[in-house]
Order: C-alpha cells, then sequence, then structure tokens
C-alpha cells in the first residue's frame, strides 16, 4: 500500500532536517508510541494503534536506509509485530525536504501489511496513517519551533 | 474464537456494577452481530463480555408527549415493526427495515448499532436527522449525548468503557414534519450503502422551510449533518433552485474514502444526487 503526505513547516529547512534524523526525537513525536529507546543505528519501541474495539500494539525498530542532506532526501525502514492480533507491518519511508522557511517535507511510505491486521482492511489503515501523520505533522512544528 | 467468561445480568444495576468491576478488559454485547465476526476473526479477545439480551427493560420502545424512545436492546425487526416508530415517522420504520436482511434485523439492537459506529449504517443518519439524543449511564453516572456528539471516528464512540447506551430520544416533530430515508445500494440489496441521505423538513403555510435537517451516511468516518444545506434551505420555498443548490453544499460537506463501493470522489458526487432525490420527496 503507498500512501504520500505533504507537511509544511515553517521553519529553516536545516532545523526540520535535523529534528528528522534525530530518530528518538522523531519517533517521540508519532502519536501513539512508547518506550523509545536507541537501538544500534536507529530506534525501537511500540506504537499503539486502536482501531474502535481492535487495539494494536505494534512493537519493532525504525532505521535510517539512507540520507543525503544536500538532495533533501532520506529512506527509512521501519519493521514491527503485533503480538495480540498477529500481524506485522513492513514501511519504507522516503522523505524529500525542499524549499526553505516554510520548508515543505514530503512522506512517501510503502507499507506491507503482513497477517491478521490486514483484516482491518485497506480504507480503514489508509485512515489510520492519515491520523497519525497529521499528529506526526504538528509535534513536528512545535519540536522544530522548539529549538 | 479463544475462551472468555461469559456473564449474563438479569437487570440494568446488575449489569452496570459488572461491567465497573473492569470496563477495560470488557465486551458489552447486546446482539452479537458485530463483534461476534471480530472475535471469530480473532481481531478481538476480550477477556470478558457482558451479554445484555436478558436485561429486558432495555427493550422498550414508548412514545409520549415528550416523543419517542427507543430502548438500546429493541431489535431492528421490532423497530420496524413498532407502530409507535412508524407513528413518529415513517421513514424511522423503513429505514430500520433497510438495515442487512432478515435474520440481521431479528439480532442486530439499537444500542449495538450505535455503539459499534460502522459510518455506513443506516439507522444512524435517520436518527440523526431526527435530532436523536443517546442516554447513557454507569454505575456512577448519567448522561445525555446528542447524535453528532457519539460518533467520534470509525468505529469510535464518545461512550467511556463503563457506559452503557440505554437508550435514544427522539423530540416531537414540527406540525406537518417530511421525512425520508434514501439508500444508494448499486451492488445488492442487504449491502451497506454507497452513500445515504435522510431528509426531514418542515414548512409553513407560504410552504418556506422552517425546520430542514438533512444527515449522510457512507459520507465520512463518521454519519454527518449536512448544516450548510440545512442553513441554505430555512426560509426558503424547495423549488428547483433551492433544492440544487443544498445538494452541492451537502456533497462539499462530504469526506468519504476509497472503498470497494466506490472511490470517494463517486461517493461524493452520490451525496449530492441522492440529496437532492431526498429533497424532491419531502418538497
Amino acid at each position: 500500500m503507498k500512501l504520500d503526505h505533504r507537511v509544511t513547516v515553517d521553519a529553516p529547512r536545516a532545523k526540520v532536517w535535523a529534528v528528522l534524523m534525530d530518530l528518538p526525537v522523531a519517533a517521540r513525536c508519532v502519536p501513539g508510541t512508547r518506550d523509545i529507546a536507541p537501538a544500534g543505528d536507529g530506534v525501537r519501541g511500540t506504537l499503539d494503534v486502536r482501531v474502535g474495539p481492535v487495539k494494536l500494539a505494534l512493537a519493532g525498530t525504525v532505521a535510517i536506509e539512507s540520507r543525503d542532506e544536500a538532495a533533501g532526501t532520506a529512506r527509512f525502514r521501519a519493521d514491527a509485530a503485533d503480538q495480540r492480533i498477529g500481524g506485522a507491518v513492513r514501511a519504507f519511508v522516503d522523505l524529500a525536504v525542499t524549499g526553505d522557511a516554510p520548508t515543505e517535507l514530503r512522506v512517501s511510505s510503502d507499507i506491507a501489511i503482513l497477517g491478521r491486521i490486514g483484516e482491518l482492511g485497506q480504507p480503514l489503515i489508509a485512515r489510520q496513517a492519515d491520523k497519525v501523520l497529521a499528529g506526526f505533522a504538528d509535534c513536528l512544528r512545535a519540536t522544530v519551533a522548539a529549538r | 474464537m479463544r475462551p472468555f467468561d461469559y456473564l449474563e445480568p438479569e437487570t440494568l444495576d446488575e449489569a452496570l456494577a459488572l461491567l465497573a468491576d473492569d470496563p477495560e478488559d470488557t465486551l458489552v454485547m447486546a446482539g452479537g452481530t458485530a463483534i461476534v465476526i471480530l472475535m471469530k476473526q480473532d481481531l478481538i479477545r476480550p477477556a470478558r463480555v457482558i451479554g445484555l439480551r436478558r436485561v429486558a427493560q432495555l427493550r422498550a420502545i414508548d412514545s409520549t408527549h415528550e416523543g419517542l424512545r427507543l430502548g438500546a436492546l429493541a431489535t431492528h425487526g421490532a423497530l420496524a415493526r413498532s407502530p409507535e416508530v412508524r407513528g413518529h415517522a415513517a421513514a424511522l420504520a423503513s429505514t430500520f427495515a433497510a438495515v442487512a436482511t432478515v435474520r440481521i434485523r431479528e439480532q442486530a439492537t439499537l444500542g449495538g448499532n450505535l455503539a459499534h459506529a460502522d459510518p455506513a449504517q443506516d439507522p444512524p443518519v435517520t436518527l440523526l436527522a431526527l435530532d436523536g439524543v443517546a442516554v447513557a449511564r454507569s454505575k456512577t453516572r448519567a448522561r445525555r449525548i446528542p447524535l453528532d456528539a457519539l460518533f467520534v471516528d470509525v468505529f469510535e464512540t464518545s461512550l467511556e468503557p463503563d457506559e452503557l447506551l440505554l437508550r435514544v430520544e427522539l423530540p416531537p416533530l414540527p406540525a406537518g414534519a417530511r421525512a425520508t430515508y434514501k439508500k444508494f445500494l448499486p451492488a445488492t440489496l442487504d449491502d451497506y450503502a454507497t452513500v445515504s441521505v435522510a431528509a426531514v423538513v418542515a414548512s409553513d403555510a407560504s410552504g418556506a422551510c422552517t425546520h430542514v435537517r438533512i444527515a449522510l451516511g457512507g459520507a465520512g468516518p463518521v454519519p454527518l449533518r449536512a448544516r450548510d444545506a440545512e442553513r441554505s434551505l430555512v426560509g426558503r420555498r424547495l423549488d428547483d433552485a433551492a433544492i440544487r443548490e443544498a445538494a452541492a453544499l451537502a456533497a462539499a460537506a462530504t469526506d468519504p474514502i476509497d472503498d470497494l463501493r466506490g472511490s470517494a470522489e463517486y461517493k461524493r458526487a452520490m451525496a449530492g444526487v441522492w440529496t437532492e432525490r431526498a429533497l424532491r420527496e419531502v418538497a
């Protein structure tokens, strides 16, 4: 499943980039995350997701696969599994930062849903992703502004 | 399905006390048509299920001078056949009659339907257009929740884990009010609606609208009121131009998703078409 989101941050590009590449900080900005801790070059933690009566606890890692500050692009890889209902999520997230104050962030995600989580259906999963991204965008703006 | 403790209280007080013991890990079941499927899919694994079917006091359907009171455990079938429901608004009875199949209608309840909060369901749409208010209670408190504040998101309501939905109350309709419910079913008759529209209109002697409610289903994450469309009609006659303008405003109020019942763009267009049809019927 491919999803595309855009976020505008009214701040210098270098500041936005620095927050995005600070994985523990960026990961805590994702609403529903807990127990974020450094792990190797990336972070591990858990993302709690609730869809009505269905509750997921996605435990896993996020790592930076590649980055090019001059071009303003980076690729993250996220792997997480849920023990409650059984299933896993693997995502490649491409970030592209353009402009400068305001800085435009484009987030292109390629998400593979494995196992029972898929029964929730793609429209519902896409909607949850929209909600998570909207919360992340608000936190990103606040974090950048506070630096 | 995994094993779980099943409790069947006989009274409301008993049910509320049981729920208060462990609200976070308890699932409340009315007709069970939605949650039993989720349990069989293993998407939810409750430790405890409280079955409400023996709580007879929640089944009542009453008509008083204050309006209509629909018990949360009334089935869709009972509501579709009820003279009280039909007397309040025939469109409400036909809304319940339009849900799924006869087997579902005789099992699924009003309260279960509302608590499940699937935005494609039928009853919430007509109940919204009829100014429905949900009455909820926990062991320690009671509150009234207008239906547009009950639905928060897809499958999510503002009910607290320790609250039970007791009933829905509908105020009396303005004199001469006309109501309709339109369900767009391009595939099969027992499907969920691609979009659905309920319209309630009352007008004065000159034909100018004095009361307008337009509600939409399948058109966003929650059933919604098309308030701009409603406002555009107040004080006007339901002529061709007014109806078309209101239908366009109703379409603009939608926020549908792409799914197997159509693209978001298609559903938005159909919300306009079916709003127009609904308004022509009550004009």
